[in-house]
């Protein structure tokens, strides 16, 4: 922005440029509007300019953003895809054989027994614990929890005696 | 008498209480600071609004307008030159040498030297871009990429949520011309500061932080400040935006359970991605590289020490480290001034435009997939970790209580760091 030309205009404005004949008011005036045009001008040139250069910057910066996430979802969908395909043959190669089996397995198999529960262990507990030992068990294999007792940590807490063991495992 | 007098007075006038009430020499400015620094330090401990890192940067922006302190007085090394007597006493050897002597031609001088503040010394971690990709480190060993993994659209999620960055960045820019056509001056800002302001609506700390030192480091305590305290607001700040850009019907949308994903891919994921973003953006590879690193460490399972070092001990230090010096760059001459409620309101801007950008696309995708993507795990998209993906579960469970996002939003989620570490890449090469 030329700020001489926006004092001028700022200037130009004021009450004393409406004094003298009729003539001189018009030559003011047609001042008037020739300076206020250069410095709308000028303004937008300046934010033209702007739109220009950083328009261009945000352009060029979600398309690099978004071309390269785009890059790497289609890295994973092909991933995705290729271990599908090497796990599909595994799972029907166990799948047939179990089926195979289970023919042969064809006698109803007894309801697994209860745990023996020691006394004062909650229900809830003993189901939390059922809970991670079949979240352990590797795929096709079942656990089957046959007892719960309370194991004496030789002075320790249950808690003070994991931390010990984690952090001495390495050694 | 008298001389114990004027050793009162003298101590007085030397005293951080008088240069903080002398009010011509700007002390009112420290005070107002101060009040700044508690309420900070009220909204981490009585609100729980990010404690981690609010709390030093609290506590740093304390100690540093507290006058005379001089924590963040920066080392000073100087030449003075040496008297003719002086120097011939050096060269007759008789000199006693307080200071070294540097000669330069025919002239000799000493080196005096100063150390700095305290926490001019851990700043360094922040101004050489250290403490950041450290603290991506941690990030990388505590970040689960399974839910992205198994649903790889969600990295465009996140990459739409980066769209805020851009947004803030262009009204920065434009602020200053429009504001200076009504005569008000004072608001033009430089592309380095304006994407330094933009990079808030990343919604990531580290990531505003190191492009922030990069870019603007002038303007890292007031940026700093803006990033964390939208993150704690992730819970207020986004619900209304997600709830007035979709529909009810969009926000029932029950979404398919996500495929296993297989330990091989865990491990493959960090390398890919390292490999792809560091070739096209080698600016990002500190950012990116890192949070890598800290995936891999974890998804290895062969370096459980090293991972538990990272996460725990490692990002404890250098969150203390990066927290207190960057609240300690917020001086009373950086911060108060107009363009500091400048950054504020625009980093609330950026925040928003990123959380609406997020969702839009999320709508984008439900029609593109027959209505199979709710378009609320879009607003996951910005970086906050986890919070803004149990945003999206919860205003998804207040349509539909049997509506579980929080595993599909979590994709979008660490999308988002990703998206927002390449962000940061792109105005780095860009402005850097």
């Amino acid at each position: 922005m030329n700020m001489e030309t926006y004092e001028q205009y700022k200037q130009l404005f004021g009450i004393e440029a409406f004094q003298g004949d009729f003539e001189a008011l018009t030559e003011q005036f047609r001042l008037y509007f020739s300076l206020f045009h250069d410095y709308i001008e000028a303004a937008g040139k300046s934010v033209s300019k702007l739109v220009v250069s950083d328009g261009m910057t945000v352009v060029i910066g979600i398309s690099v953003v978004l071309a390269t996430l785009l890059v790497l979802t289609a890295i994973f969908y092909l991933f995705g895809f290729v271990m599908d395909k090497i796990n599909q043959p595994k799972k029907s190669k166990t799948a047939a054989p179990a089926k195979a089996e289970a023919p042969v397995k064809a006698t109803p198999t007894a309801p697994a027994k209860a745990p023996v529960v020691q006394s004062g262990i909650p229900g809830e507990v003993v189901a939390a614990i059922a809970a991670a030992v079949a979240m352990m068990a590797p795929e096709g294999k079942r656990y089957a929890v046959k007892s719960v007792s309370r194991k004496d940590a030789g002075g320790r807490s249950a808690w003070a005696a994991a931390g010990v063991a984690d952090n001495t495992r390495p050694f | 008498m008298s001389a114990l007098w004027e050793a009162i007075v003298d101590i007085w006038l030397n005293s951080g209480f008088y240069q903080l009430f002398n009010f011509e020499n700007g002390g009112w400015k420290n005070l107002i600071m101060i009040g700044i620094a508690c309420v900070l330090m009220y909204l981490a401990i009585g609100k729980g609004y990010e404690p981690l890192l609010m709390l030093p940067i609290a506590f740093g922006m304390l100690l540093v307008n507290l006058p005379l302190s001089g924590v963040m007085d920066p080392q000073q090394n100087m030449l003075v030159p040496m008297t003719d007597l002086e120097v011939q006493h050096y060269l007759a050897g008789a000199a006693d040498q307080v200071y070294p002597v540097m000669e330069i031609g025919e002239w000799y001088y000493w080196q005096h030297f100063e150390s700095g503040g305290l926490l001019w010394y851990l700043y360094q971690g922040v101004k050489f871009g250290i403490y950041p990709p450290l603290i991506f480190l941690g990030i990388g060993c505590m970040t689960d990429f399974g839910p992205l993994i198994s649903n790889p659209k969600s990295f465009l999620l996140g990459g739409a949520a980066q769209i805020g960055i851009f947004v803030a960045f262009l009204l920065a820019r434009f602020s200053g011309p429009v504001l200076s056509f009504f005569g008000i001056e004072g608001f033009e800002f430089t592309q380095q500061e304006a994407a330094s302001i933009g990079i808030i609506g990343g919604a990531d700390g580290p990531t505003a932080i190191y492009t922030t030192s990069i870019l603007a480091p002038h303007l890292l305590g007031p940026i700093a400040v803006a990033a964390y305290s939208y993150m704690a607001l992730v819970p207020v700040i986004q619900p209304p935006i997600m709830k007035a850009l979709t529909t009810k019907k969009e926000r029932m949308v029950k979404m398919e359970q996500m495929r296993s994903v297989s330990r091989l891919e865990k491990i493959l994921f960090p390398i890919f991605v390292t490999l792809l973003c560091v070739l096209l953006l080698p600016d990002a590879a500190p950012l990116v590289g890192m949070l890598m690193l800290g995936n891999l460490f974890k998804e290895s399972g062969c370096v459980e020490r090293i991972c538990k070092t990272a996460q725990n001990e490692l990002m404890n230090i250098i969150t203390i480290f990066l927290g207190i010096t960057v609240g300690a760059t917020a001086s009373a001459d950086a911060f108060l001034n107009i363009k500091t409620i400048v950054i504020i309101v625009m980093g609330l801007v950026a925040f928003g435009c990123g959380t609406a950008g997020g969702v839009l696309f999320g709508k984008v995708m439900y029609l593109v997939t027959g209505g199979k993507v709710n378009p609320l795990i879009g607003s996951a998209g910005v970086s906050a970790v986890p919070m803004a993906a149990r945003v999206s579960q919860k205003v998804g469970q207040d349509e539909n209580p049997s509506n579980f996002l929080l595993m599909h939003a979590m994709g979008p989620n660490v999308a988002g760091v990703i998206g927002s570490a390449v962000a940061a890449g792109v105005l780095i090469t860009l402005f850097g």
